[in-house]
């Protein structure tokens, strides 16, 4: 019920994507060879899920009376989907991709009737009947792993050289993006390739093995969708994330920083000027500018502890935390005043972890206590 | 008072200024502020005490006044401080006023004794925590528009990163290490 669902839920999904691809293509402002790629592997993709369907399937076997003519015209489309695929996101080798795919199609069809067609008719190809259904299925498998990796290669090359020559910030995210992708796809198809293989030897031993690394590979090949849309994404889409992973960094560092400072602001017994109090929404906002005043006002308690010991006016309560003081103050002095911006934020946000999680360093400060009480808190 | 009474009205002060943010730099801000006031504005690294950071004077029979700023904090807390004094001025506060002759020998001496200009604030310190709050709230709302400005200009084809941004807007300020 769920599989029929989800088969039919693909049909729908991929046939409506081909013809949004279409009406781009025919009514849309600029026609590239590469939008006409992308239609002609969706287009492929929809036919691949189409013959896959269970009523089709069984159909055209009857029409044509040749049992898993659907597998191979299934296989026939899928192949040249990726092929249409590859070449749109990568523009190299394409003369050799070509020669590979009519090579591979004109072997699926020549190996299909001592495989698939000799055999009877079965829906799931999970286990295969005869060596020529491995090698007809090999065949499949050896041209989607060649493909992505006549076109990863090259792609990967072209993006460190890119990094290299133009100095592109997100080429690590999109270099890593490629690899995975590359890795997830060689791992769908040599997982397929190695249940299918295995359930051939003893089908009955076998069998609920290869049905779980089917799925493991099912999830890989989503995984490997998804990293290859990333790796092939335009540089707008990795501005965004950078955007995107710098503001979750800025949050993070916000948020250390306002740690920091409230640690710090409990044991300063002088009054500073604070701050306007501002919404979480208005933080979120002017989220810089939170962080510069956050870092202001460290520096104002900084300050006003250096020297607190000299102004012989500690209440009672910040006296006996004196040891506390003391720690923060020798800190809070560690950060040089010739830091830029930067990396003064980032040794105040270190600060805080430190000041977080204190034991080592405090065990040794507090055995060396009777150096700071007496040399940086002079008490009256 | 309530924060958001002083927030809008210090809005509305900075909103009535007929400088133009775009091209800020505390340099630039502090001259166009002399002009306004009619008064020149020095300012003065200085041993200050703990309880304060920065510090305003004005010379009672001049045209001159006085920021002293702590002289041992960093280059960012020091234009900090400097606008907060800046702001004052702006919000029209009082201050202690010294005797151009008083001011000079003043100057003298806290050479050898840094410790008098705290005395001598603290005889005729005349603000109030209040003015010290909307000093500090027009000082934040003035840098946010000097942000904002700056946001607000074509930037890369790759987002330059906040630090890259905000370090130009600390240069503007006027750090001055």
């Amino acid at each position: 019920m769920i599989d029929a669902f989800i088969d039919h839920s693909g049909f729908l999904v991929t046939w409506g994507a081909t013809l949004l691809k279409l009406t781009t293509l025919l009514w849309g402002k600029k026609r590239t060879s590469q939008g006409t790629r992308m239609w002609l592997f969706a287009l492929f993709v929809s036919l691949f899920v189409t013959f896959e369907l269970d009523e089709v399937y069984t159909a055209i076997d009857r029409l044509a009376g040749v049992n898993n003519l659907s597998w191979l015209l299934a296989y026939l489309s899928i192949t040249t989907g990726a092929y249409f695929f590859c070449t749109a996101c990568c523009t190299q080798a394409t003369r050799w991709l070509t020669l590979y795919l009519v090579v591979t199609l004109i072997a699926l069809v020549a190996i299909f009737p001592f495989g698939p067609g000799s055999t009877e008719e079965c829906l799931t190809h999970i286990v295969p009947h005869n060596l020529a259904e491995i090698v007809f299925v090999g065949l499949y498998y050896g041209f989607g792993a060649a493909m992505i990796s006549l076109v990863m290669l090259p792609s990967l090359r072209a993006v460190y050289r890119r990094g290299r020559d133009e100095g592109e910030r997100f080429v690590c995210l999109r270099a890593a993006a490629g690899t995975l992708a590359s890795v997830a796809a060689v791992c769908f198809y040599a997982l397929k390739f190695f249940a299918f293989s295995t359930s051939f030897s003893a089908p009955s031993t076998y069998l609920p093995f290869a049905v779980g690394v089917t799925n493991v590979a099912n999830a890989m090949v989503l995984s490997f969708i998804i990293l290859w849309l990333v790796f092939f994404a335009s540089d707008q889409f990795y501005i965004n994330l950078e955007r995107l992973v710098r503001f979750a960094q800025k949050i993070q560092r916000f948020r250390k920083l306002r740690k920091l400072r409230a640690t710090v602001i409990g044991v300063c017994s002088l009054p500073l000027p604070s701050p306007p109090e501002a919404t979480w929404k208005d933080q979120i906002r002017n989220l810089d500018l939170h962080i510069y005043q956050e870092l202001v006002w460290i520096m104002d308690v900084r300050r006003s502890l250096q020297r607190q010991g000299q102004e012989r006016e500690l209440p009672d309560d910040v006296r006996k935390d004196l040891e506390n003081i003391g720690w923060l103050n020798q800190l809070l002095q560690s950060v040089p005043d010739t830091l830029g911006f930067e990396d003064l934020v980032n040794a105040y946000c270190h600060l805080e972890s430190k000041v977080r999680k204190p034991r080592p360093e405090r065990r040794a400060f507090r055995e060396n206590e009777e150096s700071w009480h007496l040399a940086d808190l002079p008490l009256p | 008072m309530d924060q958001q009474d002083v927030k809008n009205r210090m809005q509305a002060l900075l909103d009535s200024l007929d400088y133009d943010f775009r091209q800020f730099t505390l340099e630039d801000f502090t001259r166009w502020l002399e002009r306004r006031r009619g008064r020149k504005i020095s300012f003065v690294p200085w041993t200050m005490p703990p309880s304060m950071s920065g510090a305003w004077i004005a010379e009672a029979n001049g045209d001159r006044d006085y920021v002293f700023y702590a002289d041992e904090t960093h280059g960012i807390h020091q234009a900090h401080i400097k606008l907060h004094e800046l702001a004052h001025m702006l919000c029209g506060h009082s201050t202690a006023e010294v005797d151009k002759k008083q001011t000079r020998a003043l100057l003298r001496q806290t050479i050898q004794d840094p410790t008098i200009i705290h005395g001598v604030l603290l005889r005729s310190h005349t603000r109030t925590s209040e003015k010290d709050r909307e000093a500090e709230t027009l000082t934040v709302l003035i840098q946010d528009r000097v942000l904002s400005n700056k946001l607000q200009r074509p930037t890369k084809a790759v987002s330059p990163n906040f630090v890259d941004h905000f370090s130009q807007f600390t240069d503007m300020l006027g750090r001055s290490r």
